[in-house]
């Protein structure tokens, strides 16, 4: 059947919705702009092709932009260019991890790994954290469903975070 | 292969879509590509059932009649029913949704038919030792009943069903074509059945030595030896029980075995000619 069918299943007053969310957002100083909403709309509908996946109901943009927009990594300059990001990745990954993970695990997954390892970097995020946990859950992982994503990472992360003896060390030698 | 039905994908859409929302749950606010298109088919696979449903027993017995031959399978006459009766019920249809409603419900009927029909031939069933039979039946029907999807995928057939039967069946998806294959299986049953065991082994022996692992209807072999005897009774005027006397009555066997029983007929009267000649 024509492809063009699941064009219609897109919920049309999706920039409308993102508008929406500048009442909670704006308490952190971050608002989007009516051209600001249709470009992440545009964005999110070049997503979707790609990852080919089709979205319905509200769309998770706004459930980003409430878990992210606290952040103090996204300034109102990276905003839109954040969020575009944030939900490419979000798509990539639903597919990288087959469906697997539910929305909220893996925006809290995310959002977890932006803050304390990632320390808003996308790529760091995309290429390394979320690139190892979709590989565990595709191996058949799924621990993170107790905690819903959060603090999910530390057992699987390959780098040594925090030394505490070197930490004891460090600290010995400079007083 | 895909149904088609009259409705317009602006009257599907939103049917998939509440279908995908409660696929994901609250779970997940997108699908694949692959999903979606599979959650259509469920849509469409529904209605397809309501709208054959529509089609009265009445209006098939009529169409059997007109029929020429009865070369028919049922499946080619319903589908003619189904193009007769389009135009019709273009004008009184009922909105897409009450429809896939309703041929969801029928669909989950059929199964429930499917599933009496199997436990009503089990306790007969008779594989004669072919295990493409015996592993399609008594393994593999089981496994429909347990994994067939009829809320998001009622289209999928789940089985290979390796063991052929008389009727062509690669028409019908699902339900459709589980419920049909059971019918063809117990119309074979009855036919086997009303013969002694050993001499539908013999028959099987003969037509093939290794008649165990043969991907072949097990029907043909036996038709074929009782042709034998009736062509044998006839030259030699001995007295011999023609084979119609085993489904005497039973017209929809009839309609089953007709097209094996011309096959050797006609490849028989071949041999007797090529025979002449030499």
């Amino acid at each position: 059947m024509d492809k063009n069918w699941m064009e219609l299943l897109r919920q049309k007053n999706q920039i409308q919705i993102i508008k929406q969310t500048n009442e909670y957002s704006e308490k952190y100083g971050l608002t989007l702009t009516e051209q600001d909403a249709k470009v992440l709309v545009t964005e999110r509908k070049g997503s979707l092709q790609t990852q080919k996946r089709v979205e319905f109901g509200q769309g998770v943009l706004p459930k980003l932009i409430y878990a992210f927009c606290d952040s103090a990594y996204i300034t109102q300059e990276n905003y839109v260019d954040m969020l575009t990001q944030l939900q490419e990745l979000f798509y990539l990954f639903k597919n990288e991890m087959m469906d697997e993970i539910t929305d909220d695990e893996l925006i809290c997954f995310m959002k977890e790994q932006f803050e304390t390892i990632c320390y808003g970097d996308l790529e760091y995020l995309g290429g390394t954290c979320l690139d190892i946990f979709a590989q565990a859950i595709r191996a058949g992982y799924r621990d993170y469903r107790d905690s819903e994503g959060e603090g999910a990472y530390h057992t699987l992360d390959e780098v040594p975070r925090w030394d505490y003896e070197l930490y004891q060390e460090a600290l010995r030698d400079l007083f | 292969m895909e149904y088609q039905v009259d409705y317009e994908l602006e009257e599907l859409v939103p049917i998939v879509a509440k279908l995908a929302e409660k696929y994901t749950g609250i779970d997940s606010s997108s699908i694949t590509y692959e999903k979606a298109n599979q959650l259509m088919e469920a849509v469409i696979y529904c209605i397809h059932e309501n709208d054959m449903d529509m089609i009265q027993d009445e209006d098939l017995s009529n169409l059997e009649d007109k029929t020429e031959t009865n070369n028919v399978d049922e499946a080619d006459l319903k589908r003619s029913a189904y193009k007769a009766n389009r135009e019709i019920r273009q004008l009184e249809r009922s909105n897409a949704e009450e429809a896939y409603k309703t041929g969801k419900n029928l669909v989950k009927q059929k199964v429930k038919r499917a599933l009496e029909l199997y436990h009503e031939l089990l306790p007969e069933f008779d594989s004669y030792g072919n295990y493409y039979l015996d592993q399609t039946i008594k393994k593999g029907m089981p496994e429909f009943f347990k994994w067939y999807d009829v809320d998001f995928e009622p289209q999928n057939t789940l089985l290979t069903l390796d063991y052929p039967v008389l009727r062509e069946l690669c028409n019908l998806e699902g339900i459709d074509r589980i419920y049909e294959y059971l019918r063809c299986i117990q119309l074979e049953q009855r036919f086997l059945g009303k013969m002694k065991r050993e001499f539908v082994i013999q028959c099987l022996v003969k037509y093939n030595s290794s008649y165990k692992n043969m991907v072949d209807n097990l029907c043909p072999a036996v038709l074929m030896a009782l042709e034998e005897r009736k062509m044998q009774g006839i030259v030699t005027g001995q007295v011999l029980t023609s084979y119609e006397t085993y489904y005497e009555g039973d017209e929809e066997m009839i309609r089953y075995l007709m097209p094996a029983v011309k096959e050797i007929i006609i490849r028989n009267s071949q041999f007797v000619v090529k025979g002449d000649i030499s």
